[in-house]
């Protein structure tokens, strides 16, 4: 279908996303080359839609390098699921790095993904992290498991239908383990990562289950692996995840 | 046919920039009719070029209409000025914090309005502003910290029309005693019973960047005694961002 379209929104928009979707996590500029060969596009296309997007600020232009822009920066602020999550979660995040020590996260799920949308450093500070704005896949994550055991049947089978790739030698790939562990999560109320998204990090999570909405997203703790003994947190995490729950239901429907 | 190819890419690339601004602008969910109206786009295209949007994430559909969409959440979580500012100015804030337990804010310049890139939550409520949230320049301590130190005639040029004469030399008097301050006093102009105090953070060859304001109830917030506070915590923030830059 795409082919079809040729030449017309689509392509532009896809080019544009190509274009955006270049810049990783690093912040490294990008001068118009690199940017390019990472966008699989043609330098001369680059250029006149990098033009535009310039002039927008949807990316800023810093001697010969480029960065994103303000402008995607304030949209994605005003991004209300996000938003209205992370208000509510932020001060109970920040009370269970306290208890913890640790990592927190705080996840939406989006399809076969979550997008991390807060995130509190724990007090290993040089260990690596899952930034915010970041999205890692359902099946190999604390979070995602967390949120995915309380999906309906229909959207888990949708899930397992697809190939779950490996990213270490601990992810669960098979669909048979990984719908039993999701019974387990549902009757325990916290999944368990051991080193299937990171080989070096471990965690838990928790559903952040609104009563009468259902599923707002998923809260973790996660360390290093040689000493993070995940059972430690389990309360912790489900008192938080109940705790950003209430907060979310008292701000109530429509909050501005 | 070359020509054709090259001048409608860019086009459709303006339409699609000026839906997701509508959007923006909105603060809440549109629809399609309302995109086509304030866009001058026709409402077919509109509908197809939102559906592209959609489908690839920039945009979601609610029950209302359209909002903003994850991955513009997930970009923009990359952007590159937000997160510089953001990794100086944390421990700044947190200082800031404890000895105000006010609403602070670090904002930078967005044509005649300051855009805050992060808040923290102090007494006010409701909240005046948050990160992503736009204020304007010519009223907020934030605006007039920067436009103090800015000599973008441009910038000031678009800030002053709009402003009678006698407003307008009040004004450039204001932004002289600020520049000699450093600091920036807004007594309830923005938000009514909102007083806010800002001080400019410059860039090593003294451009104004950002600023850092304090914001609380004219009933019980002094402004003078907050001054030295907020001038303290945005040099704090200069030196942090000038270290980052070294």
């Amino acid at each position: 279908m795409r082919a079809e379209r040729g030449d017309d929104a689509l392509g532009v928009l896809d080019r544009m996303t190509c274009i955006l979707e270049a810049f990783d996590q690093d912040d490294r500029g990008l001068g118009i080359s690199e940017l390019a060969l990472r966008a699989g596009l043609p330098k001369s296309t680059v250029s006149r839609l990098v033009a535009t997007l310039v002039r927008q600020r949807y990316l800023e232009r810093d001697g010969r390098l480029i960065h994103l822009g303000l402008r995607l920066f304030e949209l994605g602020q005003l991004a209300e699921q996000p938003r209205e999550l992370r208000i509510a979660a932020l001060p109970v995040m920040t009370d269970l790095r306290n208890r913890t020590g640790e990592n927190v996260h705080l996840a939406i799920r989006d399809a076969r993904a979550m997008v991390c949308i807060a995130m509190v450093r724990g007090r290993g500070g040089a260990m690596p992290a899952v930034r915010t704005g970041t999205r890692v896949p359902i099946h190999a994550s604390a979070l995602g498991k967390a949120a995915l055991a309380h999906a309906a049947p229909a959207e888990v089978d949708e899930v397992v239908s697809e190939e779950l790739d490996a990213l270490t030698t601990e992810t669960v790939t098979d669909p048979v383990l990984l719908e039993r562990e999701l019974a387990d999560i549902r009757r325990g109320g916290t999944a368990v990562e051991d080193r299937e998204l990171d080989p070096d990090v471990r965690g838990i999570a928790a559903a952040v289950l609104v009563p009468g909405s259902g599923l707002a997203g998923a809260i973790s703790v996660s360390g290093r692996a040689e000493d993070f003994d995940a059972s430690r947190y389990a309360a912790d995490v489900r008192a938080a995840a109940k705790t950003v729950a209430q907060r979310l239901a008292s701000f109530g429907p429509a909050r501005g | 046919m070359r020509s054709a190819l090259r001048d409608e890419p860019v086009s459709v690339l303006d339409r699609i920039l000026a839906i997701l601004d509508t959007v923006r602008e909105s603060h809440g969910s549109t629809t399609i009719t309302q995109l086509a109206l304030a866009t001058g786009i026709p409402k077919s295209t509109v509908s197809r070029l939102v559906g592209d949007l959609i489908r690839q994430r920039y945009l979601t559909r609610t029950e209302e209409g359209v909002v903003i969409g994850l991955r513009l959440f997930e970009l923009g979580a990359r952007a590159s000025t937000p997160r510089r500012l953001s990794v100086a100015a944390l421990p700044v804030l947190a200082e800031l914090f404890n000895a105000t337990g006010e609403h602070l804010n670090v904002a930078v310049q967005e044509g005649r309005e300051m855009l805050s890139v992060i808040s923290v939550r102090g007494r006010l409520r409701p909240v005046p502003s948050r990160a992503g949230v736009r204020v304007p320049s010519v009223t907020t301590a934030l605006g007039k910290a920067v436009l103090a130190f800015t000599d973008d005639e441009g910038v000031l040029g678009s800030v002053f029309t709009g402003l009678d004469s006698s407003r307008r030399n009040t004004f450039e008097k204001e932004l002289v005693s600020v520049r000699t301050a450093s600091v920036a006093i807004d007594l309830c102009e923005t938000f009514p019973g909102v007083v806010g105090v800002a001080s400019p953070v410059l860039s090593p060859d003294r451009v104004p960047v950002a600023a850092i304001s304090v914001a609380g109830p004219v009933t019980d917030m002094d402004p003078h005694r907050m001054a030295p506070l907020v001038r303290h915590a945005a040099l704090a923030l200069t030196h942090r961002l000038a270290l980052q830059v070294a």
